[in-house]
């Protein structure tokens, strides 16, 4: 479980001498119950990445508290995986060492044997070592799912994952990426720009407002699990949800 | 035909051009030297046929002026040299890349050496360590220590912030993320280094022994022009050019196997 209450993100910034600030999320608290994938969603710049930052303990926050289950976060930790918009994958290792990168704990053993799991659950078995630059975005990303499992996190946190894969690729993947989170029982924050995603993969959407980013609304997904399962996404409800989200983001960014 | 296959023939031809091309430009050079040569006073130019004639010379000679040993002579004090300035410039580079403090604290001194042109230091040196083959060594290591230790120092400064972030949210920190991540990122910058080190400990060498030795290639140099004997002295300055070459391409091969995956990541960009 997690407890987001009241965070509030300010920007410093020396303006030719002048100190201004730049508030960039006002007060964000909703929670996210264990297992569940909650989206957030809202206008380009809004501070996204900022909040999932702070949640991994990369960023430190003006103001309220991130508990997961009951503990204060303050710092990074295995507890919670990150997945990147850019991958972020180390170019000189190839696939296997790219996975294992967060498991210097484990015997060489054990390192290999999980690493050899998570590359087969993401579909890259044979790939071990080939080097980033050898695989195309959507193999990239898969990696990128790989080393943040591996670590086996109970909160898995994704910031737009897809934003630089293709449309049909993307379709492909948020498939196997839900049926993944499925078999490893993750509790997911998942930040997208895409409506469809955001409705196709959550139980939760959180829409914030443009800068300073705001809880605008919070919507429940409400339509029939699994969902690896492209005809949802022509259920009367699905479109009625995607009407409603996009009228609040329509609005958000006025 | 495939389109792929049909790129690759078109470059492969390109490629036979380009030979032919670089053949026949050296051709004309050679010919219009012989004639223009031929026709002037031989200390001016001298002619293709009397500078191969006296690099033949050069080779078979023994004593003072043969070519082997002061090949050997000098390639040893560029190497040697070379050696010593990565072992001190890579880990200069590193530390001043990783701690604001050594870098704040050397940085003016650094900088002030390596605008201002460096053999001016020869004089010291040769008061420092007498003149001979250590004299020469020393002046190598101040040419290419810099280039080595500055583009090691820009490699760290350049790593990207997304990867250090990366090290973080992974646990990846202290000695590890050296090993794992600021060591391999920087290598491509090193390699770079290396490069343009190599040049400088071979301008380094020429000019020492120059000024300070009385063997290797830069002595010979020295000796012939003051005899006006242009066509041993052409011969020399082109042993020099290949010789310059081929260490910078030894380089580059090195460098195109070690930072394969920077190249291919250019490429793709
Ligand atoms: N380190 C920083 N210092 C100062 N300002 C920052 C910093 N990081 C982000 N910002 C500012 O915070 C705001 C939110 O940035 P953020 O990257 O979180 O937005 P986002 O919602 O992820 O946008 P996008 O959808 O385009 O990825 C931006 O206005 C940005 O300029
Ligand atoms: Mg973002």
């Amino acid at each position: 479980m997690i407890e987001i209450d009241e965070v509030t993100k300010r920007f410093r910034r020396n303006n030719s001498g002048k100190q201004t600030e730049l508030v960039v999320l006002e007060d964000i608290s909703f929670n996210v119950k264990d297992g569940e994938l909650v989206s957030i969603i809202g206008p380009s710049g809004c501070g996204k990445t900022t909040f999932l930052k702070i949640i991994a303990g990369l960023e430190p926050k003006t103001k309220g508290s991130i508990r997961l289950n009951g503990k204060e976060i303050s710092s990074a930790g295995k507890d919670r995986g990150l997945v990147f918009q850019t991958f972020n994958l180390f170019p000189w290792m190839n696939v296997q060492e790219n996975v294992e990168f967060g498991l210097y704990e484990l015997s060489p053993k054990e390192r290999s044997e999980r690493s050899s799991r998570f590359i087969k659950l993401v579909g890259l078995e044979s790939f071990e070592k080939y080097h980033p630059h050898e695989l195309s975005g959507g193999m990239q990303q898969r990696v990128g799912i790989a080393r943040a499992l591996a670590i086996e996190p109970e909160v898995l946190l994704l910031d737009e994952p897809l934003a630089n894969v293709d449309a049909q690729t993307a379709e492909k993947l948020i498939d196997e990426f839900l049926k993944i989170f499925e078999i490893t029982k993750k509790t997911v924050i998942y930040v997208t720009h895409n409506m469809d995603e955001a409705i196709y993969a959550s139980d939760r959407i959180v829409v914030l407002s443009a800068r300073p980013g705001k809880v605008k609304e919070i919507y429940e997904v409400n339509l029939p699990k699994p969902r690896w399962n492209y005809e949802i996404r022509s259920l009367p409800e699905f479109g009625a949800l995607r009407y409603k989200l996009r009228d609040s983001l329509g609005l958000a960014m006025k | 035909m495939t389109e792929t296959e049909d790129l690759e023939d078109q470059q492969g031809n390109i490629l036979k051009n380009k030979w032919v091309i670089r053949a026949i430009t050296f051709a004309i050079i050679v010919a219009a030297w012989q004639i223009a040569g031929s026709n002037l006073n031989p200390i001016y130019l001298s002619t293709p046929t009397a500078i191969v004639n006296a690099y033949f010379t050069l080779l078979t000679q023994t004593g003072r002026y043969s070519l082997i040993p002061a090949t050997v002579e000098t390639l040893e004090a560029t190497f040697l040299g070379f050696g010593l300035s990565i072992v001190i410039g890579l880990p200069l580079g590193l530390m001043m890349g990783m701690f604001r403090s050594i870098d704040i604290a050397i940085d003016p001194y650094m900088n002030a050496l390596y605008v201002s042109p460096r053999v001016a230091l020869i004089p010291l040196i040769i008061i420092w360590f007498g003149i001979g083959f250590n004299a020469i060594v020393v002046t190598v290591l101040l040419l290419a220590v810099f280039p080595v230790a500055i583009n090691t120092y820009a490699g760290v400064r350049n790593i990207g912030r997304s990867l250090l972030e990366t090290s973080e949210v992974f646990g990846v920190k202290g000695m590890r993320r050296f090993r794992k991540v600021l060591f391999p990122s920087t290598i491509p910058f090193f390699m770079t280094g290396l490069r343009l080190g190599i040049g400088q400990a071979f301008i380094g060498v020429i000019v020492a022994q120059m000024l300070l030795a009385l063997s290797g290639l830069g002595y010979l140099i020295t000796a012939f022009g003051d005899y006006f004997d242009t066509p041993q002295l052409m011969a020399l300055i082109i042993e020099l050019m290949v010789l310059g070459v081929a260490m910078t391409t030894m380089v580059q091969i090195i460098e195109n196997k070690i930072s394969y995956w920077k190249q291919s990541e250019r490429a793709f960009k």
